[in-house]
């Protein structure tokens, strides 16, 4: 009689523990929350890869010496602009040493050897692009 | 496009890590609604990769993939195995799981509508958050910036970092040079490891998406965890009124979700990479709930629980674990003034809660690794003292409260006084045990923002008024659920204060139109303005110029006013904290409360004068980074400068040495 009384009590409270269990197997909205926070990251990810990509809505472009050594002129484009067609003049102190054209395609980087070497005195590599855009870069000796 | 799934897989590896800890530490029977077994999976699966990670880089071995794999896996794992062979060898069959009833676990049940409600405002949250943080573009803010540093520290080197930085200091003798590296105590060191580890097991670079989705994971399991809250909060509280717990938490939602979602301390924290903060305001509202299921359903379980968050806390955020700090003495004394006739029955509550093996055993973990492991470095770096104190600075003397207000939004203010008010006035409510723990964390923090100097706190008040917008968020939305019961409808003997049916509705219509609008506002003056994209990608193009350029002895100097996103560049040379060296705000150099070196605004804004070259000659700063729109003439008319690198937003200049 005891022992099915207790029985009984073991019963009843396993099914108090189901009930709880069940009640609590709201799982909807937290996986909800796991989809919705995946979908974002695809969003964010997809996005900001883009804003990463140089070319994409972007139009810029640089102008740089390609060695920090002092004897070199030598200097890179690098376009990621609508322009293509770029012109250079290298000065020094008002008088032209050395001009040239060259054409740079969105995304491409060219490498341009003048023959100058640059002495005392600030020597300067201008470029101009065929949107009108110029950049200066200069070294002083 | 594809890049996101190795992250998305670490990422949801730690929370499935955390679940499994859970289970293992707490075992089967341990009662949580699947939203919090949510959270507290994520901060207790962020809790174990941190200090495995601080065990194991302590012990000299690398940071590997391998081992950073197992710095998440193992304690969980071995938590569950043993648990397991306790079940199987331990426990009998007979015995029951938990004879005790469950009074709580129908509150988290929900109605279809409210499951619906539910998912229309969680979306509409993420949406708009989503939507922002898209529309900003790059991750190139300055905070977010400096913690990823730290974090690639860790990536690239396989050590835990040593927070340091070389300073420029002022020999006395009219000149300056660099200091040996010294400790910082600004940074934490939780708040730098998941970082890394998702970094390193994912692969994802940090100059991608990665860390601010991370963070945007962060800030919205805060929201849940305010909604969670706020269910458990108002069990007790309307106990005598038919107002479900879930509706509770889902008017705390419509003004913790889609209203107010983009200003500080949301989704600009997300953009900005206010790391700690964000960790904090997830962290915060946890530990309260912990402590409130230990306190109301006398299980100590929840409390080992709550100080393993605080633990955790501890590690990754200073300012927040604070301000935890203040709110639990807040709590504290609100419930020690609420149960004054009856102090002992309090006293030997607490005492039954804290003798017990899982606070105890909390306690034990966190002192052996706080004396044997590692300190939190604000520890170590005696950085607290400088948090306490009279108040001297305009800035750490408070609020006003029309500025508390701003800062907290002004509906969520507004209601949420007005709840406070109401539920000191309401017997009932006020003798709640839900009302010494509102009254105890929300009064306090608008204690702490308007009046710092009475309780000697010497911290930037702004920073603190952040946190004020948690509490009153869950006030205000919890007056929005009970204002339909309290002043339409009275149930049984408990009356309420009736409306005529045109003025409840007017009322109605007001108290849900005001948040929508205010927060609509809110929302709709925190976009973001104009997005400098390109000029990020710029200063990034020209970093990796300078940096595979720079040569041995070579010091660079950058502008932190002009340049975009300058505070990732240190990420393109990782050759230290330091490097390169910035001309910071303006501002900073006229403050005379922190005199500071003047030789990097020198060098930069007048570089001719004799002081600027004494500090060339000093510091041997040989290359220099400027925005041409504002920094290019001082350069351009010198004969000591050579220009290597020209673009629309950045110029880099050489001085000849």
């Amino acid at each position: 009689m005891n022992g099915n009384s207790n029985r009984d009590t073991d019963t009843s409270e396993r099914k108090l523990v189901s009930l709880a269990r069940l009640t609590e197997s709201e799982w909807g909205p937290a996986c909800a929350t796991i989809v919705m926070f995946s979908i974002a990251v695809g969003i964010l990810f997809f996005g900001i890869e883009r804003a990463f990509d140089p070319d994409r809505g972007k139009d810029w472009w640089t102008l740089s010496f390609e060695t920090r050594n002092a004897d070199s002129s030598s200097f890179l484009v690098t376009n990621h602009s609508k322009a293509t067609r770029f012109t250079y003049t290298v000065t020094r102190g008002g008088s032209t040493l050395s001009t040239g054209d060259l054409s740079v395609a969105k995304g491409d980087t060219r490498l341009v050897t003048p023959d100058v070497v640059p002495d005392s005195g600030r020597t300067s590599v201008s470029v101009s692009a065929d949107d009108g855009t110029k950049r200066e870069i200069y070294r002083e000796r | 496009m594809i890049t996101f799934l190795p992250f998305l897989l670490v990422t949801l590896a730690i929370p499935a890590f955390g679940h499994l800890l859970i289970w293992g530490l707490f075992g089967p029977s341990f009662r949580l609604s699947p939203l919090e077994r949510l959270t507290f999976s994520f901060v207790l699966g962020i809790g174990s990769l941190d200090f495995s990670m601080m065990a194991i880089g302590r012990a000299g071995v690398g940071l590997t993939v391998p081992v950073l794999l197992l710095a998440l896996t193992v304690v969980p794992i071995a938590s569950a195995v043993l648990r397991l062979i306790f079940l199987r060898f331990f426990i009998s069959k007979r015995t029951p799981i938990n004879s005790r009833p469950d009074t709580f676990g129908s509150a988290v049940r929900f109605s279809d509508t409210e499951r619906a409600v539910f998912l229309l405002l969680f979306g509409l949250t993420v949406f708009l958050k989503t939507f922002y943080l898209f529309d900003a573009g790059l991750p190139t803010a300055t905070d977010l910036g400096h913690h990823m540093y730290w974090s690639k520290v860790i990536v690239d080197t396989g050590r835990l970092p040593d927070y340091s930085k070389r300073e420029i200091v002022d020999r006395g003798d009219g000149h300056t040079s660099l200091s040996a590296p010294e400790p910082i105590s600004d940074f934490i060191i939780g708040e730098h490891l998941p970082f890394a580890a998702i970094a390193k097991l994912s692969g994802s670079s940090f100059f991608s998406a990665f860390p601010i989705s991370f963070l945007l994971l962060v800030n919205l399991l805060s929201i849940i965890a305010l909604f969670v809250l706020s269910v458990r909060l108002s069990v007790p509280l309307f106990r005598d009124r038919d107002i479900s717990p879930v509706t509770a938490g889902l008017a705390v939602l419509f003004f913790a979700g889609p209203l107010f979602t983009l200003a500080s301390p949301e989704t600009k924290f997300v953009s900005g990479g206010v790391v700690g903060n964000l960790f904090g305001n997830l962290m915060i509202p946890l530990v309260i709930l912990s402590f409130f299921r230990a306190f109301t359903e006398e299980d100590s379980r929840f409390l080992g629980l709550g100080l393993l968050v605080t633990l955790t806390l501890a590690y990754t955020h200073h300012l927040s674990a604070f301000v935890l700090g203040f709110s639990i003495f807040g709590t504290a004394i609100s419930l020690i003034g609420m149960s004054f006739r009856n102090l002992s029955g309090l006293l030997k509550k607490f005492l039954r809660l804290f003798m017990s093996p899982y606070p105890a055993l909390a306690l034990v973990f966190a002192g052996s690794f706080f004396f044997l492991i590692a300190m939190p470095t604000y520890i170590e770096t005696n950085a607290v003292t400088t948090a306490v104190g009279t108040p001297l600075k305009s800035t750490r003397t408070g609020l006003t409260f029309l500025q508390a207000t701003q800062s907290t939004g002004t509906a969520r203010m507004a209601i949420g006084i007005a709840a406070l008010v109401l539920a000191a006035a309401i017997r009932p409510l006020r003798r709640s045990v839900t009302f010494p723990f509102l009254l105890g964390w929300g009064g306090i923090l608008l204690l702490m923002t308007i009046r710092p100097g009475w309780l000697f706190l010497n911290i930037p008040s702004d920073r603190i008024g952040t946190y004020l917008s948690f509490p009153m968020t869950i006030l205000a939305g919890l007056f929005l659920a009970a204002f339909p019961s309290y002043f339409r409808n009275p149930v049984g003997r408990i009356s309420g204060v009736l409306l005529p049916g045109t003025a409840f509705l007017f009322a109605s219509l007001i108290l849900f139109s005001f948040p929508a609008w205010d927060g609509s506002q809110d929302n709709q003056s925190s976009l973001p303005g104009s997005v400098r994209t390109q000029d990020a990608i710029e200063v990034f193009d020209a970093s990796i110029y300078l940096s595979d350029h720079a040569l041995p002895g070579d010091l660079p100097l950058k502008d932190h006013n002009y340049l975009a996103a300058d505070s990732w560049m240190k990420l393109l040379f990782m050759k230290g904290y330091s490097y390169p060296l910035s001309r910071g705000l303006f501002k900073r150099y006229e403050d005379e409360t922190n005199p500071r070196e003047q030789c990097t605004l020198r060098m930069i804004s007048a570089p001719n004068l004799s002081d600027g070259q004494t500090c060339f000659a000093d510091l041997r700063v040989n290359l220099l980074a400027v925005n041409p729109r504002y920094d290019s003439s001082q350069f351009e008319k010198s004969h000591a400068f050579s220009r290597i690198f020209d673009g629309t937003s950045i110029q880099i200049y050489e001085r000849k040495q």
